[in-house]
């Protein structure tokens, strides 16, 4: 129980650190935040500029424009962007689900690749199979995500036909009522079948193409823990009593060794976020990961800090979660 | 060969020199008995130190100019396809540039990307990773929850937000970099220091009075020098996908200067009709970082067996 | 296994029943950019406009052949130098049911020239409407707009404003409601603004039910989903794809000759190109012909200055430079450039292309561009502003730049882009040049009532900045759209913007 009261007494003052890095960001600017947000709004008058200044709190001293960043995050009051006078909290939330729905799809297609091809090297040990998938791997690491991409593109979508290469469903088709912004469980919802499959075959190149990296990492993760769990002595004792040795991978062995797969899968989320950027400019997939580029682009620093914020704490409630666990699941480490 | 890296104190005689450089070759030939062991390795090896030579030797292997457009020859196909021809093996790009000199020369940035980020990041990392693990207590818990926050940021959104703060250019785009990066050797080494302290040898050198500079420096560093080696050879095959990703998404090194990223991106307009535009340099990305992933792998087999599965 | 087939088939069955596809007559459009804003006072941005017009009207409007038709009023006419009168059309409702009378007319007008008029903010489009002071009512139907001073070109831009209702009061407009042919139906950020007919419009009722404007930002994602028939209309069709479009018996490609205008400015204060020889020797070096060949394999327009020769007082007299490195040599020797010069090049990050072209011609001739890319160009536009006050030598050199001007009228693109006073009529005034005589010229055209005093003006300025390069002048971009042939009587227009109604669209 300490120790889990330590783990997470460790995240606040990496929450205070983060903070303060998506709150200097603005400052960092080289000259005037206010002229870099304001140059791609049109006309300008020194008004506005004051206005903004006053507005945006940096006519203030440091600390306390820190200080009431704090408050507004605690109250949630996310800000205005400058490009599109929306509130961000508004456009962060319109993309979200996009962005959740290809991260979980990715996810389940990396461990679709990875648990299968990461038993079979494990069981067979040393085979032209082990070493073809630590090969893949090794490959699957190397691969820049966003030429995956858009080799798929040209082959599945432009030379094959087969599957189309971007957006979230086809452009002639009326998407199902928003309920919960993730267009598959929309679409059953309004027992939409077309929109679901539409969905479904959009989905598939972009959750290929960020799940892949994904599932080289996992892939030798699965492998590894899966040898540590074969030698141990009960799977020993288990084919001893003569069950199959496909029943003992299948029963014990692959239950154990989920575990740490799951974890690292937990524990490089920071991938696939990041791969989020890349792979929804690639697939026009209207999620947080262009907003965040498009944001960068324009100085639009009220959402580029909100959507970097939320990465981050992403990131931090993930390694927390694989954390504890740990701890749970191994009563004996100690942090 | 870790011990032979160490600088000679002022005063050595010529005997000690030789024996030195015998132990070297000693410590190297076993090295190379480790590491060709892993076939693919040595491939590996071959393939990295080719494309060192040809960042080198550009201007003399290039059959182009990579930045000249030759605007009678926009867009031509590799040479094995119709219309194309060997003068342009892997065809040219929307401005008639030849699409293999621009690889060969776009190896320069991924290489020098990647090695320089690295260097710098390992210095920076291993530094604070010998005093973090040395010193322990409330200097540990602080560089540890910087790293920790640093870390928390998903790597290419940490990257991109600071180049477009900073302003697009080399110097910026390494600057970005070395920000998240030296955050991995440094705890690597924090990790061996802790086990390092406990050692003998360390034991022994507090007894005669070394001072903590000299233990760290001089003791320590020596034995974290191979795990750090290993990381660092496959952090560089990440920095260049992330410099690809930066330059991917137009924030590398300003035009016309061939960078592998850039040319991928310039090719994505061209996707419906021109694939081989985007499809050599992705290539060639997948090719170095392979590599040296696989070099990588060498080395840790050879050096440090411990890091192995 | 059979389980499986059974399912799949199940499957297959009630995807090919499923209702999921929009109604009979629906027009998709692919549009390169999303709608900024709902309201049709804060904006200055073609797509903006393309979509907001199928909603909202003017009191007149600009035909796909520049023709000026009345469509909220009857009549627009000249009281005297400094009053206009607006005869508004009767029978007009608005979408939520309300009438339209000169009271909506006149209080359009004063929400696009009074200061906060829209919940605090100033409209962007004020500087569309020249000295316009007020609008009054006189009756239900009637409006005088008054001007500061005489201003001929009013009824040539009343037209890019659209009526709406008086009920908006001083809010900011999030729901549009408007007199237009299609009712809104609703906007999704980044993904598409949607319009319904309006069975109750007061004209020529639309012939299709719905149109879609679709945001495909990616234009080979654009043209694919045109070939796929997901779209009817895709705009701003890449040149490189027009010979696969052409071979697609489903696809026609048309294309107009667009408003924006191409040029690369010199900051004229500034040595090197404070010598009128570099300058001189910058328009020889560049080799414009070929550079449209490679960009738009031919589908741009070259011009002699920065005007398109279908804008008024085209000055069809100016010589273009022809391309000439050998004179451009010469001319750099003269200035004192013989080995030539670097200097740096700002361009926005999606013209790379043609700055590296250009940036190849110039070094056969000894000048070494360095290009400085800027993500948008309201970045690079501020970093020019900002220089501006320093030091001649903390300016920024040159701009590869661009400027629309869907009027066609040199109002919004000569006086901006040569006027001398920067901060005010010359604000798109990069270059720095400054000549007394182009701003009297250019001033008079302000107030000048007849159209041949003002060419005349507008002719004589033409003569002095084009003698004097300020600029390299490059060319106009044709605009290129691919359209699905179910689509009946659509043709695009120089202005970008997407009539439906007008030409009476149908699809087969």
């Amino acid at each position: 129980m300490q120790t889990i009261l330590q783990r997470i007494g460790q995240t606040i003052p990496v929450l205070l650190g983060i903070s303060l890095i998506v709150f200097l960001l603005m400052h960092l600017t080289p000259g005037d935040p206010v002229e870099t947000m304001l140059a791609g709004v049109g006309h300008v008058s020194e008004a506005d500029i004051a206005a903004m200044r006053h507005e945006l709190g940096l006519d203030r001293p440091l600390v306390e424009q820190y200080l009431s960043f704090l408050m507004g995050l605690l109250k949630g009051d996310w800000g205005t962007s400058i490009r599109s006078q929306a509130p961000v909290r508004e456009l962060i939330m319109e993309r979200l689900p996009a962005t959740i729905e290809l991260t979980l799809a990715a996810i389940f297609v990396s461990l679709l690749i990875s648990i299968p091809a990461g038993v079979l090297s494990a069981v067979r040990r040393y085979s032209f199979v082990d070493k073809l998938s630590t090969l893949g791997a090794l490959v699957g690491v190397s691969m820049p995500d966003f030429w995956l991409g858009l080799v798929l593109i040209l082959v599945f979508s432009v030379g094959l036909g087969w599957l189309p290469g971007g957006v979230r469903l086809a452009f002639d088709m009326v998407a199902p009522p928003a309920v919960t912004g993730f267009l598959l469980i929309d679409s059953l919802l309004a027992w939409n079948w077309s929109a679901f499959w539409g969905a479904l075959r959009h989905l598939a190149l972009p959750a290929i193409a960020l799940g892949a990296p994904m599932a080289a990492l996992t892939m030798r993760v699965t492998r590894s823990s899966m040898l540590e769990v074969v030698r141990q002595d009960y799977i020993t004792f288990a084919k001893a009593k003569g069950l199959a040795e496909w029943a003992v991978v299948g029963k014990h062995a692959l239950r154990n060794a989920l575990i740490p797969t799951i974890t690292v899968v937990a524990l490089n989320m920071g991938v696939l976020l990041g791969g989020n950027m890349i792979i929804e400019r690639i697939f026009s997939w209207p999620g947080l990961g262009q907003l965040v580029v498009d944001s960068i682009r324009t100085y639009d620093y009220p959402v580029v800090q909100m959507a970097v914020l939320l990465y981050a704490l992403t990131y931090v409630a993930m390694n927390l979660l694989a954390d504890l666990m740990y701890i749970r699941l191994n009563p004996r480490v100690r942090v | 060969m870790i011990e032979g890296e160490r600088a000679l104190p002022p005063g050595a005689s010529h005997d000690k020199a030789l024996r030195v450089l015998r132990r070297v070759q000693a410590n190297f030939r076993e090295f190379w008995r480790l590491y060709s062991k892993n076939r693919l390795a040595v491939v590996g090896a071959v393939i990295v130190v080719g494309f060192i030579l040809m960042a080198v030797l550009a201007p003399q292997v290039a059959p182009h100019d990579p930045v000249r457009p030759d605007f009678l020859a926009i867009r031509r196909p590799p040479g094995w396809m119709d219309g194309g021809s060997w003068r342009h093996p892997l065809g040219t790009d929307h401005l008639g540039r030849d699409i293999l000199s621009r690889i060969i020369y776009g190896s320069r940035i991924s290489l020098v990307v990647g090695f320089i980020v690295v260097f710098l990041a390992t210095s920076v990392g291993v530094v604070l990773g010998l005093v973090s693990g040395y010193y322990g207590g409330n200097i540990d818990a602080f560089i540890q929850r910087v790293i920790d926050t640093i870390l928390a940021f998903p790597y290419l959104i940490l990257a991109t937000a600071l180049v477009a703060v900073m302003g697009p250019g080399i110097r910026n785009m390494l600057l970005a970099l070395v920000y998240k990066e030296w955050v991995y050797p440094c705890r690597v080494v924090r990790g061996d220091v802790l086990v390092a302290k406990e050692r003998e040898y360390v034991e022994a050198a507090k007894a005669v009075g070394a001072g903590r500079f000299h233990i760290m420096f001089n003791e320590i560093l020596p034995n974290v020098l191979a795990s750090t080696t290993v990381v660092s050879t496959l952090r560089v095959a990440w920095v260049i996908l992330m410099e690809a990703s930066l330059s991917f998404l137009g924030m590398g090194v300003e035009p016309p200067t061939p960078a592998w990223g850039t040319m991928i991106n310039e090719g994505r307009r061209f996707i419906n009709t021109d694939w081989w535009i985007s499809a050599f340099p992705g290539l060639a990305i997948l090719l170095t970082v392979l590599a040296i992933n696989l070099v990588g792998e060498g080395l840790r087999d050879a050096l440090d067996p411990r890091l192995r599965e | 296994m059979r389980r499986g087939v059974l399912g799949l088939v199940a499957f297959l069955i009630l995807s090919l029943s499923a209702v999921g596809f929009a109604g009979d007559k629906t027009l998709v459009i692919g549009f390169d950019d999303d709608l900024i804003t709902l309201d049709p006072a804060d904006f200055s941005h073609r797509q903006t406009e393309a979509m907001l017009r199928q909603v909202f009207e003017g009191v007149s409007t600009y035909t796909p052949d520049r023709e000026i038709v009345m469509e909220l009023a009857e009549s627009i006419e000249e009281v005297d130098s400094t009053t206009y009168e607006i005869k508004v059309r009767q029978g007009v409702e608005f979408h939520d049911g309300s009438p339209l009378t000169a009271k909506d007319v006149a209080f359009s007008i004063n929400r696009l020239i009074q200061d906060g008029a829209m919940a605090g903010r100033t409209s962007q489009r004020r500087g569309l409407l020249g000295p316009t002071k007020e609008a009054v009512v006189v009756d239900d139907y009637t409006v005088h707009v008054k001007l500061a001073n005489p201003w001929p070109l009013f009824p040539r831009f009343i037209p890019w404003q659209m009526i709406v209702p008086r009920s908006v009061g001083d809010d900011y407009i999030t729901k549009p409601i408007g007199t237009g042919p299609f009712v809104f139906e609703e906007w999704v950020r980044d993904s598409h603004f949607s319009v319904t007919r309006n069975d109750r419009y007061w004209g020529r009722k639309p012939k299709v039910d719905r149109v879609v404007f679709r945001v495909i930002g990616d234009e080979s994602a654009r043209v694919s989903a045109l070939r796929s028939g997901e779209i009817d209309i895709a705009t701003f069709a890449p040149v490189h794809e027009i010979p696969s479009l052409k071979r697609d018996p489903q696809i026609d490609v048309v294309s107009v000759m667009g408003t924006r205008s191409y040029f690369l400015e010199m900051n004229v204060n500034k040595p090197p190109f404070n010598d009128i020889r570099v300058r001189q020797a910058m328009n020889y070096a560049i080799d414009i012909d070929t550079a449209i060949n490679v960009l738009y394999e031919g589908q741009a327009t070259r011009i002699p200055f920065i005007l398109s020769p279908q804008a008024f007082a085209y000055h069809d007299g100016l010589n273009k430079y022809e391309y000439d490195p050998q004179k451009a040599k010469e001319l750099l020797a003269e200035a004192g450039y013989p080995k030539g010069f670097s200097f740096e090049l700002d361009v926005v990050d999606t013209h790379r292309a043609r700055a590296e072209i250009y940036q190849a011609m110039l070094s056969v001739v000894g000048i070494q561009a360095k290009i400085r890319t800027w993500p948008t160009w309201g970045a690079a536009r501020d970093a020019w502003m900002q220089a501006k006050g320093r030091p001649v030598d903390e300016q920024r050199d040159a701009f590869l730049n661009d400027w629309g001007n869907a009027s066609l009228d040199p109002f919004d693109i000569f006086i901006p882009k040569f006027h001398s006073d920067a901060s005010g009529l010359g604000r798109g005034n990069f270059t720095g040049y400054s000549n007394g005589e182009v701003d009297e010229l250019l001033e008079a055209t302000l107030t000048s009532a007849s159209d041949s005093k003002r060419e005349a003006a507008f002719i004589a300025a033409q003569e002095i900045v084009h003698g004097q390069v300020p600029m390299v002048f490059e060319f106009v971009a044709h605009e290129i759209y691919g359209v699905n042939r179910r689509i009946l009587n659509w043709r695009p227009s120089p202005d970008s913007r997407i009539h439906i109604n007008l030409l009476g669209v149908d699809l087969k």
